[in-house]
């Protein structure tokens, strides 16, 4: 919950920044992107107890030569299930921080974009059996393209693929997977 | 001691009259093996001369090894050393009237049923004979010295028996067919049982035993013509309830004894006692369950409830108990390696266990 309202009030301070600087005409040398997210895990009991799912996140851009950003991407996932035989109920959180670089071509007003790096994934799971809970180390890499609206102002639609193999117990799990995202954000 | 005419001598203190007098044998001679049949084969003696005047019935096996006043009359073996005594009869009387007999067999000496060595009924018969009231005389079984096999009553032991008790044929009199008499073996009176039980009788007659009936409820479930008297008696599908089982024993011109006694049926095992192991586990977190469910048995009333055991070894350590409308138990957190046993019965209203149904999960 308290990540939604970091989401949102990310969101809200990109707009306010979008209505400040839309007279300018953007360098791209720094951005700023947030919306929603669809989650689609590659672990098949992460799938098959929870699903697919929606989930919130943002990302900071800069530029530092030529076509090559450096990135951070934050996201995160929640949601209920039940246990498979029981079925009694269960719940997941996912928080995936990642950055690294991004190679972007810009013929304004498209951009496209293609970046990777290392990521960690903090996770905690919790239902009648128990409480896992722990960071796990991943990668994250992602390709996407923005179209600039009015000034400084894009919508932006992006895929992810994550990794994050982690054993906190006694099972061994891949908490990342794919997402789809679809954000606005601002160019400067 | 009252000295009469007929050679026999009173000790003075009797049996009620038409007392049916229970004793319990502990036959644990190391001597013999057959000890006991012999001991009841003499007490049917006795028992035949006036059943209605008093009569010795076997009520089942004892532990004691001695004699001892417990308000039962015991009969065993007991090592005593190389004296000259064979047996002893231990009598506790208050007033005029027996209260407890114990006998108690020298285990030192040689004995037999086999008509070596000293003849087990014959002692039986002499011992029971001060059980009766009658003390040493100068002839017959009373005699105080061991004489030769003699496994039936002569003249005056029968009429000691008679003047003590009533009946006929006494002072050496012609010879009568007297009733015989019968004890129920097995199963033990009031004794939990299940599956099929052995309903087992000794009788005996003077004449000869005709055969024996068994009885489950009054209703005729059996006859035995000859010896062993037993009945293979399958209480797997009927209720769990008391049940009275009589045996009457018929001589050859159908005279009859019967010994009676009350058992219970205990419940019957579940049925369909069945487990799986499943996979609860989440994404991160581990969970193995053994799933059991059973039925109730539609032979079972007033069951009150299951009892679950997980065996360890040779023991079985209660796990869970339920209510009699519960047929599942979800056992968790179990090894996914580990087999488990498991044991499931049903108990009633008077917490009485019943049979198990065993079940190993794997």
């Amino acid at each position: 919950m308290n990540m939604k309202k970091i989401l949102f009030s990310a969101l809200t301070i990109v707009l306010a920044a979008c209505s400040l600087f839309a007279q300018l005409s953007p360098a791209h040398i720094f951005s700023l992107k947030a919306g929603a997210t669809y989650f689609y895990p590659s672990e098949q009991s992460l799938k098959s107890i929870y699903g697919n799912g929606p989930g919130w996140g943002g990302e900071i851009n800069l530029k530092i030569w030529r076509f090559i950003d450096l990135w951070m991407i934050g996201n995160f996932f929640d949601k209920k299930g039940n246990l498979p035989y029981t079925k009694e109920p269960t719940e997941i959180s996912l928080i995936t921080f990642g950055g690294g670089v991004k190679f972007r071509l810009t013929t304004d007003p498209l951009s496209i974009y293609l970046g990777g790096g290392p990521a960690l994934c903090s996770y905690k799971e919790s239902n009648p059996i128990g409480v896992a809970r722990g960071n796990g180390p991943g990668f994250i890499g992602q390709l996407g393209l923005y179209f600039r609206i009015v000034g400084g102002l894009i919508i932006d639609i992006a895929a992810d693929y994550t990794s994050f193999k982690v054993k906190p117990k006694t099972i061994k799990a891949d908490l990342g997977g794919a997402k789809a995202g679809i954000r606005i954000g601002y160019v400067f | 001691m009252a000295c009469v005419a007929f050679g026999y001598v009173l000790m003075g203190v009797k049996w009620p009259v038409g007392s049916n007098v229970a004793y319990y044998v502990n036959a644990n001679s190391t001597k013999v093996t057959d000890e006991l049949a012999a001991v009841q084969s003499a007490a049917g003696t006795w028992s035949s001369v006036n059943p209605a005047g008093f009569r010795l019935t076997y009520q089942g096996s004892t532990a004691v090894t001695s004699y001892g006043r417990n308000s039962l009359n015991t009969i065993c073996w007991e090592n005593q050393g190389a004296s000259s005594t064979l047996a002893t009869t231990y009598t506790w009387f208050w007033g005029s009237t027996i209260l407890e007999n114990d006998i108690v067999f020298n285990d030192a000496q040689s004995w037999s049923t086999a008509g070596n060595d000293y003849d087990v009924e014959t002692v039986a018969l002499h011992e029971m004979g001060h059980v009766v009231g009658l003390d040493h005389s100068s002839t017959g079984i009373m005699m105080p010295y061991y004489e030769g096999i003699q496994r039936s009553l002569d003249s005056d032991a029968r009429a000691g028996f008679i003047a003590l008790y009533g009946g006929s044929g006494g002072g050496g009199g012609a010879k009568t067919d007297f009733p015989p008499s019968i004890s129920i073996t097995s199963p033990a009176p009031g004794a939990n049982v299940s599956g099929t039980v052995t309903f087992a009788a000794t009788a005996s007659d003077d004449v000869g035993v005709d055969r024996v009936e068994f009885f489950v409820n009054s209703a005729l479930a059996a006859k035995d013509p000859s010896p062993p008297y037993q009945y293979a008696w399958d209480t797997s599908s009927i209720l769990n309830a008391s049940y009275t089982l009589k045996a009457v024993a018929y001589d050859t011109i159908g005279q009859t004894a019967q010994a009676q006694i009350t058992v219970f049926v205990i419940p019957h095992a579940p049925r369909n006692f069945s487990g799986v192991k499943k996979n609860n586990s989440s994404t991160l977190l581990e969970q193995y369950i053994n799933v059991l469910t059973w039925e109730a048995h539609d032979k079972n009333q007033n069951i009150q409830g299951y009892r679950l055991y997980l065996q360890s070894g040779a023991n079985g350590n209660l796990l869970q108990e339920f209510d009699a409308q519960t047929f599942t138990f979800l056992h968790k957190n179990v090894d996914k390696n580990k087999t488990y046993s498991y044991v499931l019965k049903a108990f009633d209203g008077s917490n009485r266990e019943g049979d198990a149904a065993v079940l190993d999960v794997k």
